[in-house]
This record gives C-alpha cells, structure tokens and sequence, in this order.
C-alpha cells in the first residue's frame, strides 16, 4: 500500500462535515447547541463511512485496509471529541470564565475584584438556570426539585474514577 | 497496519503509566504530570513510528492517532481532577429526592466548596495565571486560549456564556 498524506483525508473530510454542519445548523438557528453538536457528530460518521466504503470498494478487503478503518475510525471519533470539548469549555468552564472576567477587565485583578465581577453565587445561580433549561430541574414552592437523573450517572462514573486515581471523592476534601 | 498498532499501543502504554504512577504515589500537580507523560509519550511513539516506517506520512499519520486519543484523555481527566459545581447540586438534589433544596442551601454548598478560589490556585499552579503583588494576570497561553475559544463562539453566534 502507498502511504502519502492522502491517508489523512478521510479522518479531514469527516471531522470538516462534522464542524460545517454544526456551526451552519446552529448559526441559522436550524437546530440548538447540544442538537447540533450531536447531529454534527453523526453527519461526520456517515460521510466517514461513505468514504471508507469507497476505499473498501476499490481497494479491497486487506489486513493494511481494515487496520486504516480502525485508525480514520478513531481518529474521527478522537478529533469529533475534541470538537465538542471546543463547545462545552466555552459554555461552562469556571477557568473560561476567569479568563474572560481578566480580558474583559484589561488589566491585573485581585481575588476580591475578581470575585466582585464572577463568583460562586453566580456559578450556582447559572447552573441553576441550565438546569431549568434544559429539563433537568424544577422549582415548585421555592425548591428546586431534580427531575431528570440522567446527569447522575456521569457523577458516579466521576466519582468512581476520582477514587480509584486519586483516592478520594472530591477536590474539597 | 504496524502504524495503527504502534499508536494504540502507545497510548494503552500511557493510559497503564498514568495509572499506575497515580496509585502509587500521587503527583503534587496532577495536570501538569499528565500533560508531561502525554508529551514524553507521544515523542517516544514519533522516534519508533519513523524508525519503524521511514516515511513520513505514515509517520504523521500514527502521530495523530496517539496525539487526538492523549489529548482527548488528558482533557476528560480535568474532568476527574476538578469537581463539577453542576454535578455536585444534581448529586445533592437526588440524595434529597421529593424534598428538594432552596436556593439559599444550594448556595449552602458552595460555601464549603469554594470553586472560583479552587480554580484560581489551579490556574496558578498550572501556569495559566500569574502572580504579581497579590494581583492576577493572564499569561500568554491563557490569552492564546481565549482567543482561540472566542473564534469558535462567534463563528456559531454563541455571544459571552459560559461559567
């Protein structure tokens, strides 16, 4: 098999679908952010997998062809990752944010000037209405009540690797 | 196929160092640790992928394999490393079930949990932060990061959330 360059454009053309389809879905208001991040992704895999069948197609069903699947496979799936870690940062991250407060101040900041424009009121209150947002909480007489539990897997799954690697639960403790 | 097994192999290799290097004696600064071994790793898989192959694209190809699934790790882990303030309310409001929490408990939680103070000595361990006179500035690759992140928002028209 003749290894060039060309050996990266199906994991390009993918990852390009991917990207293309969620900003113009999202800019022009066809679809929301997370709806677009998840179709984009699947766009991306089937362009990927219209491409792999072509090369399947025309080169044949070889040990150097199924081993170039699984690595376009993966990274694809990699770079679509990266991708949507690019869109949640900038929707949630506290260390974002802090960066954003500096830049928008344009100048050096103490801790309590910092806090008086960004704080942990503020990171709850935003949380808070996320939540509510997106379904997954809701406020009857004053409580705020959980109503999709759908986060609480991704909280065990955190929680289980936070003590298995750092032998504990929480950064607090 | 021998470039596509050495960077999968390569990056079980990082995943099992990390892992073992975590439980057995714990970095003071597990970011930048991590980051460290992903680069360590990732130029050792270079020097093999080119000396195996002798071609370049071949090479780059490997390269990337290993580089996207490192990096796609290594950014899951901040995610183990740092508690999530939005976890943390929903774990609280399940263990409360019917009942559920007033505004004033919620923010009863972030009381002991400080998490803008936890990120700021982070950034400031982890370089993205510096220290002059007991003030904060950034540093050239938070700026970079900004930038960076700020493009992508306004190519999708997403405005200044976040946090």
């Amino acid at each position: 098999m003749d290894f060039n360059i060309t050996l990266l454009f199906p994991a390009f053309f993918a990852l390009l679908a991917n990207m293309t389809f969620q900003v113009v879905t999202h800019r022009w208001g066809f679809l929301g952010y997370v709806q677009s991040i998840v179709l984009g992704f699947a766009f991306g895999l089937l362009v990927l997998a219209g491409i792999e069948t072509f090369l399947f197609s025309t080169q044949g069903f070889t040990a150097d062809r199924v081993a170039l699947f699984v690595g376009d496979g993966s990274l694809y799936v990699c770079a679509g990752y990266l991708f949507f870690q690019l869109a949640n940062i900038g929707e949630s991250s506290i260390r974002f944010r802090i960066i954003r407060e500096y830049r928008a101040a344009g100048r050096e900041m103490s801790f309590e000037e910092l806090t008086a424009r960004y704080n942990d009121t503020g990171i709850i209150s935003g949380r808070i209405a996320r939540l509510e947002r997106n379904g997954k909480l809701r406020k009857t007489d004053d409580r705020y009540v959980i109503v999709d539990s759908s986060l609480l897997r991704m909280h065990a799954i955190l929680r289980f690797l936070k003590k298995f690697l750092l032998g504990k639960s929480s950064e607090f403790e | 196929m021998i470039i596509v097994m050495i960077s999968i192999g390569f990056f079980l290799a990082f995943l099992a160092i990390h892992v073992i290097w975590w439980r057995t004696r714990l970095p003071s600064n597990t970011i930048r640790a991590i980051f460290r071994l992903y680069l360590v790793c990732m130029m050792v898989d270079v020097v093999i992928l080119g000396a195996v192959t002798q071609n370049f694209a071949a090479t780059l190809y490997g390269a990337l394999i290993f580089a996207l699934a490192g990096i796609s790790y290594t950014i899951t882990y901040t995610a183990v490393d740092s508690d999530s303030p939005t976890l943390m309310m929903v774990a609280e409001l399940a263990a409360r079930k019917d009942r559920g929490m007033s505004l004033e408990e919620m923010l009863d939680l972030v009381r002991v949990r400080p998490f803008v103070r936890s990120r700021v000595d982070q950034m400031l361990r982890d370089g993205m932060l510096v220290e002059r006179g007991g003030r904060y500035a950034l540093t050239d690759i938070s700026s970079f990061s900004l930038t960076l992140f700020n493009t992508y928002r306004k190519l999708v028209n997403r405005g200044n959330m976040g946090g």
